[in-house]
């Protein structure tokens, strides 16, 4: 089956599409393989593009691992709270320091976010609201115009309330509510800073648009019965750009691939995922051809769902299982990670890997999520190669800085919100200088002290994992800020991976097309 | 809204005060119609001119308090009417004794001019059929109510050696002596609780000195005010307040030591949807609250007398608040009283009366007995919505939470009163933290006020009974009929006599008796006959009252035909011949409950619908306190020959149902199968009829109530109401089943006797039991009902069930336990640990049952909840197992499975090593030096090794996954669980104080906030660097 000439014959026109394809940064294209690789072949260790390369740990990890018992992040909230300007604050945190029912909250990420971000909401306000008064809620009067900066909060009805399904039996596991929208005709909006909350009066319109936790000035007048007339709404706007000198030492073309939701362990394209592996290391095509492209990929992140999770059908208790039952359970379980370790142990003996988690992966649930754990991936850590890294995850490749999710934070943000597209509220996240304000209301959150989503650098690549299809933008800021911004499809449902180039931050993707080798039905692969 | 109050005082007050009297207002041409909350009496010295009785004082004035409909409060001062009783009046007494009678008591009394008239009048006792035409009585009218004891006594306990002059020493029966003044007064003038009163033109006069800081002040003679008919509502004035108060670390506030540092105020008019004042007095500085006017004081002893002025200027009709009556009112009394402030009990509406706090208490077979106080405050209603709520609803714990949470669907932050004096000493924002408490618990009762309609269902009974709107709340349903009684009673000259309360138990007769429930799980329909309202139809059907009553020997000189023999073979006279007042007072009564479930019926607003639905009820409960009333051997009027003869019917009439039944729905008969009363208790009776389909049963269930009504007497009425279908009939009173009403869906699950109901049982049992009856009845799926029951006794061996499905919760009501009682012991074991926090008499002391010694007494393996969490300690899961949940579980297994025992036997009730995650806090472990152990094995680990030693290393992964697995469980559960506290607790930059341990995540999320930093710990085990 396997033919050497042939096949060289088909990649080469392959690679050519692709080299076409990166240069002219036109839309998908399918690549059709017409053959069959070994799955057990040598790998030829092929010599890439060098670029620089820093990824900060810290980034999203600094709070989580500070966490060692009580007493520290007791410790944690009286010291942020002191930082945190007033007096005041401090003594409350002292008082509920006494109490210690009281240590890990949500709180001190809300507080965190505004102080970082009402700086800079200040800046706006006087550039564009010169002439209006900054006010506290406390100081509002009925009547009279003012600004004030603070945080929203959406209060609706059909957001899941544990309050609620724990009315009934606690036993019992409640269905899931998947929704697409929780929106409804009752949403109403708050505004809150550190002194006291009013209610938003305004139209249906921007209440929909909005979402709890974004910090956000606001214009309006002062009604009675704490209600607030919401005339403008105000967000912090792009962070500022780092330009890297780096970048400047880029002179060819480097890529950077994304590949996110690829699901090792899925039986149904075994072919395609062994594909992307005989791609990226090179192991089809001629020198020429990798001269051209492969070598110029300089890195691959894996934009979480690594690992294929099955899904589970609803329970509606937890039934008893016998330890023979969760034994096996958990050997079914270990079986794709075992297979992601060897997949990840031979490409990255060829080519540096990220590997961020997602949603289905075995870390901890809530953001940021936790790197996947060295102990589950004893081959593949033994090479410096890999990167198990974080969900959220920024690095600086060649200059560029990299920021990107998987796909947790827009999703759950689509759902409490309405906007024009998913695109519409990535791009936000730029202009609301945070990735993911939904977090800790609706989307599970650690309780930290500090609040990492803050967007405190503008990055030049912004990319969410996880989406149902490809889609890019170039975003243009007004200080000459450049964004380009990806949704990955799921490798699992698409077979598509995306490329960015570095030094033109265009991008495309690349589709594994297997339609044309196996024209029977997939299930019969295996 | 105006932020500084000091700026705008005056706005302020003109906002605070009522609508003024129209000027053009004036007793010479307009007639005064008012709505009277309460009714009162006072002495006054003087006669006032102009109006009648004795012309030297003092002299009773009765007082009506009440609403314009412009919104003006009005004081009604009624002249004239004077206190009187009767006594029998012995033979050869004729009216030219009176006036030696009258002479002879006046000096016995010591006092002149006691007793204003003594004369002879024509009336019967209520007591006994008496066909005879009216005899004499001698009614004797004192000057003044309180001298109607002693005159009473003096007659009635011989005690005095009092002769009635020509007369020999005897005792005398007294009637009608023990009435309140007040309720004599609207009974005497035909006036019911909370009617309209109309003071005709010319006939009432402006008082020249008011006593009163009512708008309108006027005097009328008693035989001048006129009721005036009208249903609609005065615009009332209610108060809704809440204080807090500064307590010492350990010690539950003493106004004799604690500070009040907060008084918030709501006020609304009656009939206005959002109330007009909303406002919180505070000690020292307080930033500022929007929508709410904060007014500061620098010390208390003025922020109390500013509030008494606040009070006495808003002038409201009727105060509400939570607990009010047994805290926050005598608080505040006895704090001004230690401060020196003596002004500040003026608080009532007559200028010089001072609030007093008095002990009361009163028993009643519904309630038991309560201990309370009473702040007296004439003028004013008070409405402790905690009273109401604990009188109508049966709930697992009265705080303002948990009803807050019933009934508003709100869960309500809850500020331990250890941390107020931290609040309170702390900054202005930290008091206005305290203060945006004290606002909530200000404005929840005046919520919970519109939303149960408790006002318009109050004011309903006490139309109904006749007695005034206080009256429901502080004494007990005796009241009521005796209200009722009295009034009917007069109409037809009917004496009531005064029964010495002997409180010695009467003759024991046979209660409600039951048909012996043939328990299984019956998976054909089962028809339910029911007798509607049964105790009252059988005393309106038997004509049984005290007026109607026959001594043995009476009835047999009388025909056959006149009279009944009832079961228990006490005879009563047949309404034909003369018709009783019970019966009466029940159809009364009756009737306006069918209006109330006429308007039910045709109202769609769910809520409403409740309200109705409780006002029907109430209504019920009246009807049937009129057979307790009876009963009752320590009430006003018992008559044991009456309540045993209504049980007695009752019980012959289940009898006779179940009989005719089973005769007539046979298959010699015709029918398709024989029918069967499986079951009968007091009112219903629950027959199988065979059939299949509930439609056939309920054809079949209404043809037989119409055929067995027909062998009663009216209005005794047998209807067929519901099916149970499946139904599970495990004991006496303690079954459940699906209800239907409709022969296409059923209604609802219905559960009667079981421990979803009670509230002695942890959750764990409520929950458990219902839903093995959702799947049971429901779902008809007994498998899944097993195999569910089963994974709750594994998760609760295992220690993975919810810490609050596991706390028992009793009320600390007694200072002193006989004995050794949990709750109590485990009371004084958290006072010694830490007395800020400990449970105080009237709390509910919530406690889990943790491992103790072998053998160790129950009382000393009670813990608290929270003291668990924090230490780690083990529960004692057997126990649960054993006592709480066996029980009730076998009851409900045994008519549905062969061998119930195999549901605790098994694979899964093998405990696997209970996963405390950590041993850091326990106190066995304490005193060890700890070593790090390998995860999987008991060898210690050497100093690189982190999680596993060199042996297990091949299970570092699955070891992970476990680790792994619980951490995410946790952080979905801490997400959750806490971002809900932050959105109940109305704030995202605040952090969450909440301590409403009542509320369902409370234990929870302390947990798993515990919880996650054990696991997190354990998990970062994993993460040393390589």
């Amino acid at each position: 089956m396997y033919t050497e000439s042939k096949d060289e014959e088909d990649l080469k026109d392959l690679f050519k599409r692709i080299e076409k394809i990166g240069k002219e940064n036109s839309k998908s294209k399918s690549i059709g393989i017409k053959d069959h690789f070994g799955l057990d072949k040598e790998f030829k260790t092929i010599e890439r593009v060098e670029t620089t390369y820093s990824y900060h740990k810290e980034r999203f990890l600094e709070s989580e691992f500070k966490l060692n018992g009580a007493n520290t992040t007791t410790n944690h909230t009286s010291q942020s709270s002191q930082s945190s300007q007033s007096s005041s604050s401090s003594q409350q945190s002292n008082l509920v320091s006494q109490s210690q029912h009281n240590v890990l909250q949500y709180n001190t990420i809300y507080s965190s976010r505004l102080e970082k971000l009402r700086p800079v909401l200040m800046e706006q306000v006087e550039s564009k609201f010169s002439n209006v008064p900054v006010q506290k809620i406390l100081q509002m009067k009925p009547g009279d115009e003012c600004v004030m900066i603070g945080t929203l909060y959406k209060e609706m009805e059909l957001k899941p309330n544990i309050l609620k399904q724990y009315a009934q039996d606690r036993a019992m596991l409640p269905l899931p509510d998947n929704r697409e929208s929780f929106i409804s005709e009752k949403d109403k909006l708050f505004f809150e800073d550190d002194t006291g909350r009013v209610k938003l009066i305004g139209e249906k319109g921007m209440v929909d648009s909005l979402v709890t936790g974004l910090n956000v000035a606001i214009r309006g007048r002062g009604l009675t019965d704490a209600e607030f007339e919401i005339q403008e709404v105000l967000f912090p706007g792009l962070p500022p750009q780092p330009h890297s000198r780096d970048l400047e030492k880029i002179k060819d073309d480097v890529y950077i691939c994304l590949v996110s939701g690829i699901g090792i362990g899925n039986p149904n394209n075994i072919f395609q995922i062994n594909l992307l592996k005989e791609f990226l290391t090179g192991s089809v095509g001629s020198e020429s051809e990798q001269n051209e492209f492969i070598k110029k990929i300089s890195r691959v992140v894996f934009v979480g769902n690594s690992i294929h999770k099955e899904e589970e059908p609803h329970e509606a208790f937890v039934r008893y299982s016998s330890r023979q039952e969760t034994q096996a359970k958990q050997a079914k379980q270990a079986l794709p990670i075992k297979e992601l370790d060897g997949y990840l142990s031979e490409l990255c003996q060829s080519i540096p890997v990220d590997i961020m988690p997602g949603p289905n992966d075995p870390t901890n649930v809530s953001l940021p999520q936790l790197p996947l754990n060295s102990c589950l991936f004893p081959f593949s850590i033994q090479n410096t190669n890999t990167t198990f890294a974080t969900n959220p995850y920024e690095s600086l490749v060649g200059g560029r800085v990299l920021l990107g999710t998987s796909g947790q934070n827009i999703e759950n943000a689509s759902r409490y919100m309405k906007s024009e597209s998913k695109m519409k509220i990535a791009e936000n996240t730029l202009v609301w200088r945070h990735l993911a304000p939904t977090a800790p209301d609706t989307l599970t959150c650690s309780a930290l002290d500090q609040d990492p989503f803050v967007i405190e650098q503008c990055p030049h690549i912004l990319f969410f994992g996880n989406q149902d299809h490809y889609e890019s933008k170039l975003l243009k800021g007004p200080n000459d800020e450049v964004v380009r911004l990806i949704f990955i499809p799921k490798f699992s449902e698409t077979n598509t991976i995306v490329c960015v180039n570095l030094k033109t931050l265009d991008t495309f993707p690349i589709t594994f097309n297997t339609s044309s080798f196996f024209p029977q039905s997939p299930s019969t692969q295996q | 809204m105006d932020l500084d109050i000091q700026d705008d005082g005056s706005k302020q007050i003109t906002l605070w005060a009522r609508n003024p009297i129209p000027s053009d207002f004036s007793p010479k041409k307009d007639s005064l119609i008012f709505q009277q909350l309460e009714v009162d009496y006072a002495e006054i010295k003087e006669p006032v001119p102009g109006m009648p009785g004795p012309s030297v004082g003092p002299l009773p004035v009765v007082r009506l308090f009440g609403v314009t409909k412009n919104g003006n409060s009005v004081l009604c001062k009624v002249h004239g009417f004077l206190p009187y009783f009767f006594i029998s009046c012995p033979p050869n007494f004729t009216q030219s004794d009176c006036k030696s009678f009258k002479k002879a008591l006046n000096v016995n009394i010591k006092v002149e001019d006691i007793v204003i008239s003594i004369r002879i009048v024509q009336k019967k006792s209520i007591m006994g059929y008496n066909p005879n035409p009216l005899t004499d009585f001698i009614e004797i009218t004192l000057i003044l109510p309180k001298f109607v004891t002693r005159c009473r006594d003096i007659l009635e306990t011989g005690k005095h050696r009092f002769e009635i002059p020509g007369q020999p020493f005897r005792q005398y029966q007294t009637y009608e002596s023990n009435i309140p003044f007040a309720l004599r007064f609207l009974i005497d003038k035909k006036i019911p609780g909370c009617s309209w009163i109309e003071l005709p033109a010319n006939k009432y006069q402006f008082s020249e000195n008011q006593v009163s800081t009512c708008q309108i002040e006027v005097d009328i003679s008693n035989k001048e005010l006129l009721n005036y008919s009208d249903e609609s509502f005065a615009p009332f004035r209610i108060l809704s307040f809440d204080i807090e108060c500064a307590g010492r670390k350990g010690f539950f506030p003493e106004p004799e030591k604690d500070p009040v540092i907060q008084i918030a105020n709501i006020v609304k008019n009656q009939g206005e949807s959002e109330p007009f004042i909303k406002n919180i007095f505070t000690l020292k500085g307080c930033s500022s609250i929007v929508g709410a006017h904060v007014i500061s004081h620098k010390c208390e002893k003025d922020m109390l007398k500013e509030w008494r002025k606040f009070l006495i200027k808003v002038d409201p009709d009727i105060i509400i608040g939570y607990n009010i009556a047994n805290f926050d009112l005598p608080y505040l009394i006895s704090r001004a009283r230690t401060l020196k402030i003596p002004e500040f009990a003026l608080l009532s509406r007559i200028k010089t009366t001072i609030s007093k706090i008095k002990s009361t208490h009163f028993s009643s077979s519904n309630l038991g007995t309560r201990e309370s106080k009473e702040v007296s405050m004439p003028g004013r209603t008070q409405f402790d919505l905690m009273q109401a709520i604990q009188r109508d609803h049966k709930l697992s714990s009265y705080s303002l939470n948990n009803v807050s949470a019933h009934f508003l669907k709100e869960q309500k932050e809850d500020v331990h009163f250890s941390i107020i004096s931290d609040l309170q000493n702390g900054t202005d924002d930290d008091r206005r933290r305290l203060a945006v408490y004290c606002i909530k618990d200000a404005a929840l009762p005046m919520k919970l006020l519109d939303k149960l309609m408790l006002l318009i269902n109050y004011t309903e009974m006490a139309r109904v009974t006749g007695v005034p709107l206080s009256y429901l709340l502080g004494r007990g349903e005796g009241v009521k009929v005796l209200s009722q009684l009295y009034r009917k009673a007069m109409v037809e000259d009917f004496l009531i006599p005064t029964y010495k309360v002997t409180g010695k138990a009467g003759e024991k007769f046979k209660g409600a008796v039951v048909i012996e429930p043939k328990c299984a799980f019956y998976d054909t329909p089962i028809a339910t006959l029911d007798f509607t309202s049964l105790y009252p139809s059988i005393m309106m059907a038997h004509n049984l009252c005290y007026s109607t009553l026959l001594p043995a020997e009476e009835a047999k000189k009388l025909p056959a035909d006149e009279y009944t023999v009832t079961p228990s073979g006490d005879h009563f006279i047949l309404p034909h011949k003369k018709k009783g007042l019970l019966p009466r007072i029940l159809e009364e009564l009756l009737s306006a409950r069918k209006n109330a479930k006429e308007l039910l019926k045709n109202e769609k607003d769910p809520f409403k619908k409740a309200v109705l639905d409780g006002r029907q009820l109430a209504l019920k409960i009246s009807a049937n306190s009129v057979y307790g009333f009876t009963g009752a051997r320590v009430g006003k009027l018992p008559c044991v020959e009456i309540s045993r003869s209504v049980t007695s019917f009752g019980r012959e009439m289940l009898d006779t149902t179940k009989k005719i039944v089973e005769e007539r729905y046979t298959i010699a008969n015709g029918y398709n199968h024989d029918a069967v009363v499986i079951y009968g208790d007091t009112d219903s009776v629950m027959v199988k009829f065979g059939v299949p389909t509930v439609a056939e049963a309920m054809a079949l269930g209404r043809e037989a109530s119409k055929e067995v009504t027909k062998h009663f007497i009216r209005p005794i009425n047998l209807d067929f109401e519901k099916v149970y279908y499946p139904y599970l009939l495990m004991a006496k009173k303690k079954y459940a089943g699906l209800f239907w009403t409709k022969p296409d869906i059923h209604d609802k699950m219905d559960v009667k006797g079981l421990e979803t109901v009670r509230r002695d049982t942890c959750l764990l049992v409520r929950n458990v039991v219902s839903t093995i009856l959702k799947k049971l009845l429901i779902e008809k799926d007994i498998k899944q009902a097993e195999e569910y029951t089963k994974s709750v006794i594994s998760d609760l061996l295992q220690n993975r069930l919810d810490l609050s499905m596991l706390v028992i919760t009793k009320a600390l009501s007694k200072s002193q336990y006989k004995g050794r009682v949990i709750h109590n012991e485990l009371a004084q074991k958290m006072r010694a640990r830490n007395p800020a926090t400990a449970p105080n008499l009237g709390d509910r002391v919530p406690y889990v049952v943790i491992q103790g010694l072998k053998g160790a007494p129950i009382y000393e393996k009670a813990e608290d909840p929270l003291y668990v969490l924090e230490h780690n300690i083990l529960l004692d899961t057997q126990y649960y197992l054993d006592k709480q949940l066996k029980a009730p579980l076998l009851r409900i297994f045994k008519p549905l499975l062969p061998n119930p025992e195999q549901i605790f036997a098994g694979e899964h009730t093998r405990t696997i090593a209970q996963s405390t995650l950590s041993s850091t806090n326990n106190p066995f472990f304490g005193t060890l030096e700890k070593k790090k152990v390998c995860m999987s094995c008991p060898n210690e680990l050497t100093s690189e090794e982190s999680t596993v030693c060199k042996n297990c290393k091949h299970k570092e992964g699955d070891l992970y996954q476990t680790s792994l697995n619980n951490v995410t469980k946790l952080e979905n559960k801490f997400a959750e669980s806490w971002t809900q506290c932050q959105r109940c607790s109305g704030s995202l930059h605040q952090p969450v104080l909440c301590s409403n341990r009542d509320c369902p995540i409370f234990y929870m999320r302390t947990k798993v906030q515990i919880d996650l930093i054990e696991a997190k710990k354990t998990l970062n085990r994993f993460n040393v660097e390589w």
